[in-house]
């Protein structure tokens, strides 16, 4: 490669030059370039000169600071009944319910499901066979409230709770009950949520 | 009350911001506290560079910090505590902007008059019309940074206000490295030329937001 870059290169690469965020080979040839030729060292003066600007008025804007924000957050969690007015958490804070707790919260509550589900299509005496069928691949990609996007929240619903950020949908699991060709039960889970979301067939009962 | 912190090793802050998470998911009031003091300033900070204006920052902080709280329990250790702080803060932010009527915010940075006036340092010497000419530049800046799609401004304000690497920042984002870097290339870019392109207008005596039915979000249709 040529240790000096040309003057297209150069100047599509002078926004990263410029904030030091180029990798050091593209850099040393972008300083290559600009100690000969003058029209790209214009256009890096510029550069220099509007990102500057920007970043002046970025701290201009921020000077000072903001406000203290705990009284407001306080009086938020107050009236959510997280915390009481007194200073303590109260008796129902979530924040003293820990993530193990929901973990098996929620493994509880799918076992609950899934059991009073299957019941009714359990092998009956004269060998008919059981309709439950579980993680059918086919399924995935179909969920309608599944995330695009891993800062895309999920949506829960059965009971509704409001998405919380840090919702990553990366664990999950995925539970189909199938007793026939027309009834169908879809329930999917988070590692770290206890609420599963459930869809079903019209039909199914 | 705890401030922000002073230390400068990001081990040994990320190490004091774990322990006060488990202080505070074993149900310690203050600890809680102590964290929201330690980071509400940097919040602020990006949400202010975001939205525009202070109020609304402050706002966007808040909110950020009572998710904060209401999630607090799952918080996943193997991170830093700022990181997830930077995603909530810039998620609420762009949110923010969305829910906005878009429009041309001539009073962005005039919406703050009056703090920007007193926060103008003690110009010992500076010319009475410096202060203005600052204030004017400073508006045609906010201009600028308003008119470029949120996912630029987001990466463009964690880089060039916080100084975070583009490796935090895709972290931040839930872009690759690579996404970062384009962004911030295309933002530093189209807001050098939305910025030339007011200054030539603004030279020439013209309204800078003319320009056939207003000023376009840039970059929206990019990724």
């Amino acid at each position: 490669m040529d240790p000096i870059a040309t003057c297209d290169e150069c100047l599509d690469k002078l926004p990263l030059f410029v904030g030091e965020d180029l990798e050091d080979e593209s850099a040393r040839r972008v300083a290559a370039h600009l100690k000969s030729c003058g029209t790209c060292r214009d256009a890096e003066e510029r550069a220099v000169q509007a990102r500057a600007t920007l970043v002046d008025t970025f701290e201009l804007e921020v000077k000072g600071g903001g406000p203290d924000l705990w009284a407001g957050v306080r009086a938020g969690l107050v009236r959510e009944g997280v915390l009481d007015g007194s200073g303590a958490p109260a008796p129902s804070a979530p924040v003293l319910v820990g993530p193990w707790f929901r973990r098996a919260a929620g493994l509880v509550a799918a076992a609950a499901v899934v059991a009073l589900a299957t019941v009714p299509f359990l092998p009956s005496e004269d060998g008919g066979e059981a309709g439950l069928v579980i993680g059918l691949p086919e399924v995935e990609g179909e969920i309608d409230e599944a995330p695009k996007h891993p800062l895309e929240p999920w949506k829960d619903e059965v009971a509704g709770t409001e998405p919380q950020d840090g919702d990553e949908g990366e664990e999950s699991g995925l539970i189909r009950i199938q007793p026939n060709d027309q009834d169908w039960l879809r329930l999917q889970f988070e590692a770290d949520n206890p609420v599963y979301s459930a869809t079903s067939s019209p039909t199914y009962r | 009350m705890v401030q922000a912190p002073q230390e400068t090793d990001p081990a040994a802050l990320a190490a004091e911001d774990h322990a006060l998470i488990r202080r505070a998911q074993a149900g310690e009031e203050e600890a809680f506290s102590d964290l929201l003091r330690r980071h509400q300033g940097r919040a602020w900070r990006v949400a202010r560079n975001l939205v525009g204006n202070s109020e609304d920052a402050s706002d966007v902080a808040q909110e950020a910090f009572l998710r904060v709280f209401r999630s607090l329990e799952r918080f996943d250790f193997q991170h830093d505590f700022s990181t997830w702080l930077y995603r909530i803060v810039t998620n609420l932010s762009i949110d923010h902007l969305r829910k906005r009527r878009p429009h041309l915010s001539t009073a962005a940075v005039g919406a703050d008059d009056e703090e920007v006036e007193l926060d103008l340092p003690d110009d010992e010497g500076e010319r009475p019309g410096d202060a203005l000419e600052r204030e004017e530049t400073g508006e045609l800046v906010r201009e600028c940074i308003d008119a470029l799609a949120p996912h630029f401004r987001v990466v463009m304000a964690l880089r060039e206000l916080e100084g975070l690497p583009c490796t935090e920042i895709a972290r931040i984002v839930g872009a690759t490295h690579v996404t970062v870097r384009w962004r911030l290339h295309r933002g530093r870019k189209l807001f050098q030329e939305e910025w030339e392109r007011r200054e030539r207008t603004a030279a020439s005596g013209g309204n800078p937001n003319e320009q056939g039915g207003g000023t376009p979000t840039l970059g929206s249709t990019a990724t």
